[in-house]
């Protein structure tokens, strides 16, 4: 098990080392410059803020800088926020930054997996009931009206109109300003989560080996229990890593809409603000995120499925 | 050798006679008929309003602005004075236009990729998903904007940009469906008896497949719709006078105190993608009738 | 599970959901209603604190609460003594002196001196600081020699005399200057203390101001707390203790959060919902005239623009400005037919618009039909021109409305096009003139003619029409370096009238901004500040 983790990080890293490579170059050919602006720079401005952050460079040394950088630890300086490390913005050390996009995922994914658990197998294991055909509506009505209509829809009504809750901002991280965002996400993934659940229950069902068992004449309870759940989750589990990971770097809309200092509105701003630095620093981040939350899925399978084995 | 033979005869090749009796199961369904003929309804709509309506679909009329729905104005009218109604229609092409020309790209290389990858296996499998994974890095706005800035503004290129994204996921699902599929019988009797990969890929794999790959499609459409509006905020693909659906509803979600701006679009969307997904549903059933 | 009991916990689940909802106390209570805290929206966050560096609109906001001028202005944009007391002009106009207030600290405590004042000022020049705002400095001795790295900074023509006296010599008599020395770029800082933390200065742990407030809190896209600074040395006069500034991008979300009650002031607002605001905050939404221009550049690089004089005055004479403040964009603004604004330096290049202005529509829609054909377009031989700008609602709706104006007007012989760009990219166009009609606009720094004058003249940056007339470029240098106030504002008229009727750009509107101001907010002179420089110092809540 622990061999197996150790190879699958260090497959990743040359994974991560194409990511790396193939961001910066892709950023650095993009045009526009993180320091035009409305009021455009004297040449000799231009070229004294290039020369310090190195962009006046032939590119290829641009790149082994950053590498050395990024082998210390280092980010580098943002180009929007003029001086200040990347490593600080993105982890702030009072709130801020990564730290709220974190927290709430983490919020979002606690509520959405059991809700969706739970649902999508109800509905499973009661194929083509009116609460069935519920959940697979309602999970094409919320991938159809995306977090864009509902964000606001609910300030509208919730903040604005009845006011119970704020319209928008961190506070201090209290129940108050997180209830909305964290409703929006959930109803967002939930549903794919329940009609996972649902499909995967459908199949465990049709399967040979329930069928065996339910012509033995096991009870359904047992049946359930014992055989249907362990294979049902699997391709939940699967679902969820990926989920996890898209949250933390793409609550975008969300974000917005609720003005949350998180990683998506960093995002976004550096994409805008040509902040490569701060650009490279998200993807790096997503990336590592992204196979950390694959490799454990993995591990979990493992521990699920014995039939599988590296 | 006589095992071969009948293991083929137990799971039935997709012949002819295999993809009628799809079609009459699917008929029997009667949602997924009734979803069918709306979204047949819808594109028929969306080619004849703009054709035939009285006012362009970018007529401003400063004198009507912001006007809720009314006798002359069905859906109401935006800040320039735009008719909605003929908008939500026009919109309604592009977006068709979009979602079918995308998913139609994300289906051919998704299935293609991911089947191969899935049932080739080994070193190829591994580098090609890695070849996902680094693609899966790159930020999407950038994508977007170093598109727009090398090739300048198309439909077309918008097409490529949203399949892009998307064909990244689908090869991901089909890989792992085709992984599950790889060990039933029926293929490895068909691995034994020396069918050609391709054909085993082509013949076996792929068709079924598609079970999973029509509801994901289903599933991923509305996606695409939203990633479509957030490329004309880049300048690529629909630009105004120019609408779709997508763009429609980001404005309307703007300013709900103007509720006819969002509902008129926003129900659109949600009939076309609940028929879509019934339908999706109906033919995975009748793909698949166990 | 049964599913009896499945259907129990999700109801229990969700019921729980609900009374924690109710049990929440209004949002309106939950905003602090202190009267110790105001809480500003201040449109998008700083990019950087750093006054010498700073170049944004969302700094200056900033800025003018942490640090402070040699002068300063009251609400009307009037120039008062800032940490400076008093000054002294020489008959000449080109020699100031200014005498620091006595006794004055920094908000750690130490005193700030005339040294200090030089070296804010020599930063502003230092080539190494690379500062876009060193224009600011461009009159001062010596200033563009050390800006090209020529000379050493302390050939600056700042002098300190004495610890309290500071000399500033100019090569131009500017009757701006005193505004000049109010601005952010020139505030004044701690030089023990940047010199001490370099780059990192400006963390709140660290910053040292000389202003009405310090920063105690910075989130990145989160907010900003300022707290008041009791060694300002007007701090008796500051009403509130704590500023929270946030930089909410998003209109509406604004919006909503004040309507919670959430935000004391807004910093704009929806463009789509202006009737309706009026409407429902009559008192609370105010509409005030900018010192800003919106016009539209024609590319005079392209050969179908620069020689076609006629072409450039049919193309502004058929856009009818008119419809464009009233229908098209309806929030007050003043449609501009000249190329510098009515109200700048409180009237004095008023009176300069095109004669045609006055004209009737039909008269005006007649000649420029008859210029379009006189500059060989026609259904034959149609014109093409795409309109770009930066993607934005206020900016689509005017593309979309001129466009077609000029479709209207022209008719067949004419095939407008729009194309939205983002921010950057849109720059990187129209810096490097890759545009047939772009979209530009004007805000002016401080209340002088100088903000659009030098828009206008050859090789400048701002001239994204990168158009070009000598004549002008020389009456506006004598009109510089003129002594007599009378006879440069003399030549500056001559100058703009002269350069206008060249029709490089199509002036279109002059800005309002618009704001919602709680009425628990006091001492915001909204409506008289016109050039949008706000202090917290001058708020009170109730």
């Amino acid at each position: 098990m622990l061999k197996f983790a150790v190879k699958r990080i260090l497959v990743s890293i040359p994974t991560l080392l194409a990511i790396i490579s193939l961001v910066f170059f892709l950023v650095h050919i993009t045009p526009g410059n993180p320091f035009d602006g409305e009021r455009a720079l004297s040449p000799e401005a231009l070229k004294s803020l290039m020369a310090q952050y190195r962009l006046d460079l032939p590119i290829w040394q641009q790149y082994l800088l950053y590498l050395n950088d990024l082998i210390h630890g280092s980010f580098g300086i943002s180009m929007k926020y003029l001086g200040q490390p990347i490593n600080s913005l993105l982890f702030p050390d009072n709130m801020g930054g990564f730290w709220v996009t974190l927290r709430l995922s983490i919020y979002t994914m606690i509520i959405a997996v059991p809700f969706g658990i739970i649902l999508g197998a109800y509905a499973g294991l009661h194929k083509n009931s009116w609460f069935d055909k519920l959940v697979v509506s309602s999970n094409i009505f919320f991938t159809a009206v995306p977090t864009m209509v509902t964000g606001p829809l609910f300030v509208l009504i919730l903040a604005v109109t009845l006011q119970l809750f704020p319209a928008g901002g961190w506070g201090d991280g209290d129940f108050a300003h997180l209830f909305l965002p964290v409703l929006v996400l959930v109803l967002a993934y939930s549903p794919t989560i329940a009609f996972v659940t649902r499909g995967s229950i459908i199949d465990v069902l049709n399967s040979n080996y329930i069928r065996t068992a339910r012509a033995k004449g096991l009870p359904t309870k047992k049946i359930l229990f014992k055989h249907a759940i362990k294979p049902a989750i699997l391709p939940v589990i699967s679902l969820l890593g990926p989920m996890f990971a898209g949250i933390l770097v793409g609550a975008v809309v969300t974000e917005q809409i609720f003005t949350l200092p998180g990683l998506g509105v960093l995002t976004t701003n550096a994409a805008t603000n040509r902040d490569y630095n701060m650009i490279m620093a998200i993807t790096i981040l997503g990336s590592i995120l992204t196979i950390v939350f694959n490799i454990i899925v993995d591990l979990l399978y493992m521990l699920l499925d014995p039939k599988i084995k590296q | 050798m006589f095992v071969k033979a009948k293991n083929l005869n137990l799971d039935t090749p997709k012949t002819k006679g295999f993809w009628l009796s799809v079609f009459s199961r699917l008929a029997r369904n009667k949602l997924a008929m009734t979803s069918g003929c709306i979204i047949v309804v819808l594109t028929l709509l969306c080619i004849i309003v703009p054709m035939f309506s009285s006012v362009a679909y970018d007529k401003t009329d400063w004198g009507q602005i912001m006007q809720s729905p009314s006798a002359a104005h069905w859906f109401g009218t935006d800040s320039l004075g735009r008719d909605l109604f003929v908008r939500c229609f026009i919109g309604g092409r592009i977006t068709f236009e979009i979602a079918f020309a995308a998913a139609f790209v994300v289906l051919l290389v998704g299935i293609f990729y991911g089947a191969i990858a899935g049932y080739v296996g080994g070193k190829l499998d591994t580098i090609m998903m890695r070849i996902v994974d680094v693609l899966y890095g790159i930020p999407f706005l950038f994508f977007c904007i170093l598109l727009i800035t090398l090739f300048g503004n198309s439909m077309a290129l918008s097409f490529v940009a949203i399949a892009a994204i998307s064909w990244l996921d689908m090869s991901r699902i089909v890989r792992g469906q085709t992984l599950s599929i790889k060990h039933k019988e029926f293929v490895e009797a068909a691995m034994i008896s020396g069918v050609s990969n391709f054909k085993i890929i082509t013949r076996h794999v792929i068709p079924n497949l598609l079970g999973i790959v029509i509801v994901y499609a289903a599933l991923t459409v509305p996606n695409m719709i939203v990633m479509s509006a957030v490329l004309s905020f880049f300048g690529l693909g629909v630009t105004e006078p120019m609408t779709s659906w997508g763009l429609l509803i980001s404005d309307g979600a703007q300013n709900m105190q103007a509720w006819w701006l969002l509902l008129s679009p926003a129900t659109l969307m949600v009939i076309t993608l609940l028929s879509f997904a019934f339908l999706a549903n109906g033919l995975r059933d009748a793909l698949d009738p166990r | 599970m049964s599913i009896k009991k499945l259907t129990g916990l999700l109801l229990s689940l969700t019921s729980l959901g609900l009374m924690v909802a109710c049990s929440q106390k209004p949002a309106s209570d939950l905003s602090s209603k202190d009267k110790n805290l105001i809480t500003v929206d201040n449109g998008d966050d700083a990019p950087t604190i750093d006054p010498t560096i700073s170049q944004d609109t969302t700094s200056s906001r900033v800025l003018y609460d942490l640090f402070e001028g040699l002068t300063s202005f009251d609400q009307s944009q009037k120039t008062i003594p800032g940490l400076a007391e008093k000054w002294e002009v020489s008959p000449d106009g080109k020699t100031y002196t200014f005498h620091l207030r006595s006794g004055i600290k920094f908000s750690d405590s130490s005193p700030i001196t005339a040294e200090d004042v030089v070296f804010s000022w020599q930063r502003l020049v230092d080539p190494k600081m690379a500062s876009p705002y060193s224009i600011l400095a461009n009159n001062l001795v010596n200033a563009n020699k050390i800006i090209a790295g020529k000379l050493p900074l302390d050939q600056l023509g700042v002098k300190a005399l004495d610890a309290q006296t500071i000399q500033i010599n100019l090569i131009n008599p500017d009757s701006s200057f005193l505004q000049i020395c109010a601005m952010p770029n020139v505030a004044i800082m701690s030089k023990a203390n940047v010199t001490k933390f370099g780059q990192a200065w400006t963390n709140p742990k660290n910053i040292v101001t000389s202003g009405a407030y310090t920063l105690s809190e910075w989130i990145i896209q989160g907010h900003m707390l300022l707290t008041k600074n009791p060694n300002y040395y007007d701090a008796k006069s500051v009403a509130i203790e704590k500023v929270n500034i946030l930089p909410i991008v998003d209109t509406n979300s604004s919006l909503n959060r004040y309507k919670t009650g959430e935000i004391d002031i807004t910093h704009w607002s929806p463009v789509d919902q202006y009737k309706q605001l009026k409407l429902d905050y009559p008192t609370q939404f105010h509409t005030v005239t900018q010192e800003g221009l919106s016009y539209y550049d024609l590319n005079m690089t392209l050969a179908k623009f620069k020689n076609n004089p006629q072409l450039r005055q049919a193309l502004s004479m058929a856009v009818d400005r008119q419809a464009i403040v009233k229908e098209v964009l309806g929030q007050g603004q003043i449609p501009a037919y000249s190329y510098a604004t009515s109200t700048v330096e409180n009237g004095k290049f008023a009176g300069l618009d095109y004669p045609w202005a006055s004209w009737p529509r039909d008269k005006q829609i007649a000649t420029a039909q008859e210029l379009f054909k006189a500059a060989g377009y026609g259904p034959n031989n149609p014109l093409k021109l795409m309109i770009n700008y930066n993607t934005n609602d206020g900016n689509k709706k005017l593309a979309l409305a001129i466009g077609s104006m000029w479709q209207q007007v022209f008719g067949t012989g004419i095939q407008v096009t729009q194309a939205n760009q983002e921010w950057k990219t849109f720059l990187k166009a129209r810096n490097k003139a890759d545009y047939d009609v772009g979209r530009d606009a004007w805000i002016a720094d401080y209340n002088s003619v100088d903000s659009y004058t030098n828009l206008y003249q050859c090789g400048n940056l701002q001239n994204n029409a990168k158009s070009c007339n000598p004549e002008y470029d020389k009456l506006i240098a004598q009109a510089q370096a003129s002594q007599d106030p009378e006879q440069r504002v003399k030549l500056i008229r001559q100058a703009l009238q002269l350069v206008q009727n060249d029709y490089a750009i199509i002036p279109l509107y002059q800005y309002t901004y618009t704001r919602l101001v709680s009425p628990r907010v006091k001492g915001y002179d909204i409506d008289a500040n016109h050039l949008d420089h706000v202090m917290s110092k001058w708020y009170k809540l109730d």
